[in-house]
């Protein structure tokens, strides 16, 4: 039985996975595009402005997005200059990763042997939106430093936060498989 | 380690370009617990377009010294290279030049 990532010639990847790994993966992109919270897409540049200016201000309180999303300054008028500039764009690009990676996934959805494609060009918002994943999952077990980060990897399995550990240290490991995929 | 110049080359190359009278801005790239050595490579990789050593090389300075400069510019372009790289999720901030 064939598994993992597997590229063609022209880079295309094939991951030949198993039917959980769908549904986490559905579940997790569904979640991540709901805490983005993008304002609405239109062909517009007016109109997408508006939407931009017009949409919900992210909780930064939220340790999620405040990693999602980090102050691009340490100067205030600079971080709030650029969020006004550039954070309806960033919210735009992620969840248009993560629907990148759902549309990928549905054809998969319900198959016994699941065999989901990923064409080189749709490798890099695979790649950003299991590093969102990551960092939301991350930001989720508390982990600030190296040390947490550690304390995460060895977890007790009674540990109420072992199952997200799980996710996330899975999450990890798919995005390393699809890196070596990539770049071998 | 050794110490080596963060953005080297690169930094060099972009200084060059900037028009007369522009201060040039830096792309600083932070420490982070989540994000693994392998993915922020590819990252310097794709998004400058560097070699996998010089790559590594800004990768291995932000995980030992916590930050690194990895791009140099006008305001503008790194205002461009700071979004990009958090698109990629990695912690990427701009300042000045010192």
């Amino acid at each position: 039985m064939r598994s993992g990532f597997v590229r063609d010639d022209s880079g295309d990847i094939l991951w030949y996975c198993l039917p959980f790994e769908v549904g986490l993966l559905e579940s997790m992109a569904t979640q991540l595009i709901e805490l983005v919270d993008a304002p609405a897409w239109s062909e517009d540049p007016l109109e997408r402005w508006a939407n931009e200016r017009d949409a919900a201000p992210l909780d930064r309180d939220d340790p999620a997005l405040a990693r999602l999303f980090p102050e691009a300054s340490r100067n205030s008028e600079e971080a709030s200059e650029f969020r006004r500039l550039m954070e309806g764009e960033l919210r735009t690009q992620k969840e248009r990763d993560a629907a990148t990676v759902l549309a990928a996934l549905t054809p998969a959805e319900g198959r016994v042997d699941p065999e989901v494609s990923i064409p080189v060009l749709e490798q890099n918002p695979w790649l950003r939106t299991l590093n969102a994943m990551r960092l939301v999952l991350g930001a989720r077990l508390g982990i600030d430093d190296e040390k947490d980060a550690e304390l995460v990897d060895d977890l007790d399995p009674g540990d109420e936060r072992a199952p997200v550990a799980d996710v996330y240290h899975w999450i990890g490991y798919v995005q390393s498989l699809l890196l070596d995929a990539i770049t071998a | 380690m050794t110490e080596q110049p963060g953005g080297g080359t690169a930094i060099q190359e972009r200084a060059e370009e900037q028009h007369l009278g522009q201060e040039p801005w830096v792309c600083i790239v932070w420490n982070d617990p989540v994000n693994t050595m392998q993915y922020v490579t590819y990252v310097f990789q794709t998004h400058f377009g560097f070699t996998k050593e010089k790559a590594t090389r800004l990768m291995l300075e932000v995980h030992n010294e916590g930050r690194s400069a990895v791009a140099m510019g006008t305001k503008d372009e790194m205002e461009r290279d700071v979004t990009a790289m958090q698109a990629y999720g990695l912690w990427a901030t701009l300042e000045p030049a010192a």
